[in-house]
């Protein structure tokens, strides 16, 4: 037998099949190399291109309200930047549904960590519509800051929390209409008392006094969302 | 190089080391598990021997733990071909020339020839130099013809 047949033979002797095992693992151990950057826009995706058109639909209604110089269309905003909270929250509520957790733990970064980038986005994307909205209310409205409050980040907050909630305690298809059901309300509220006129029986300190308590709820909730069970996210 | 060939090139090495397909597979799972973890040797360029080191060692202690006997062995023997190696005359005394070649002989050789190392590569994994790695493969190489004729 010639050398080269030989070496021939020695790597065959010991030739194995792939195994469905093999396959399993240099699958999973391959999602181990993700970078931050890739999670991050794996995670981006979960905001959805309805997020999107909502955003764009908010950029029109500011710039309709800018063209009229109409101050009604603050409250018409208090009616939808709520709803532009619900949108993305809806969609992390279908990804705990379809069991997305399993899938996304085998990344190499843990479960909260996937978790805390999620409402990382959720937190950038939130202070980019209020700010937007809060420079337009300043400016073209001339709102003081009590109305800001009151017209956006209030119910905004609301509605995170309220999202955020629902999502971590139901992991069914209903959590996701629950979401809608008390986004709408919240989206319905000011408009209702704003045409009551019972905005303007509310002093400057207690609407401070509310927004700080519904940031110091929407924090906390982040943090339990975060922390809470992972096999809560497997049921 | 690409994971799923350095897995069954690593699974190679290990199926030789321990004659059993199970056992070597979790021996390679563990040991992409035990590199991954160290992060300190990984950027060092030196992977592949790194990698191999820690299969080496994981088949030592493998060999180390007291023997038993498993429910599968005591059960009738189940032909299964997807875990076995081709059965094939040749192939098979070529196996059974390797088993009788001195251990770090068969070891070198199948790093070279089964797991497709370069002879820098192997000295890095056995602690010894590039020409000591290619007088050893002859050495072995010759052996292995004079048992197979």
């Amino acid at each position: 037998m010639t050398d080269k047949e030989l070496k021939k033979q020695l790597k065959i002797s010991y030739q194995i099949s792939e195994s469905d095992k093999q396959k399993l693992f240099v699958r999973c151990y391959e999602r181990r190399f993700l970078q931050f950057g890739s999670i991050l826009r794996i995670e981006m995706r979960y905001m959805g291109i309805r997020s999107i058109i909502a955003g764009i639909f908010l950029l029109l209604l500011m710039y309709a309200g800018w063209r009229t110089e109409n101050p009604q269309i603050s409250w018409v905003l208090s009616g939808i930047i709520p709803a532009i909270a619900v949108v993305p929250m809806t969609v992390m509520g279908r990804s705990e549904r379809y069991n997305m957790a399993e899938l996304e733990s085998t990344s190499r970064f843990s479960w909260p960590f996937v978790r805390l980038v999620r409402l990382l986005i959720l937190g950038i994307f939130s202070i980019a519509v209020l700010t937007g909205a809060g420079i337009w209310e300043a400016i073209v409205l001339r709102l003081e800051i009590r109305g800001m409050l009151l017209a956006t980040v209030i119910p905004y907050l609301l509605s995170v929390y309220s999202g955020l909630f629902i999502t971590r305690k139901w992991h069914s298809k209903e959590s996701v209409y629950a979401v809608i059901a008390v986004g709408l309300v919240i989206c319905l509220m000011p408009i209702i008392l704003y045409q009551i006129q019972l905005m303007e029986t509310v002093s400057a300190v207690a609407v401070k006094v509310i927004t700080l308590l519904a940031f110091l709820a929407v924090v906390g909730e982040c943090g339990v969302y975060m922390k809470s069970d992972e096999a809560v996210a497997y049921a | 190089m690409d994971l799923q060939e350095q897995y069954s090139r690593l699974l190679r090495y290990c199926f030789m080391k321990t004659k059993d397909r199970f056992i070597a597979e979790d021996i390679v799972q563990e040991t992409f598990l035990r590199f991954w973890q160290s992060h300190s040797y990984r950027n060092t360029g030196k992977e592949t021997a790194y990698l191999y080191t820690i299969a080496r060692n994981l088949c030592i202690d493998e060999f180390r733990k007291p023997a038993y006997v498993s429910i599968e062995e005591c059960a009738e023997p189940v032909a299964d071909s997807r875990y076995e190696p081709e059965k094939n005359l040749l192939q098979e005394s070529v196996r059974e020339a390797m088993d009788k070649l001195p251990d770090d002989l068969r070891e070198i050789i199948t790093l070279r020839y089964v797991s497709e190392l370069s002879a820098a590569e192997i000295g890095k994994i056995i602690g010894m130099s590039r020409f000591g790695v290619h007088r050893r493969i002859k050495e072995g190489l010759e052996l292995l013809k004079k048992e197979l004729t």
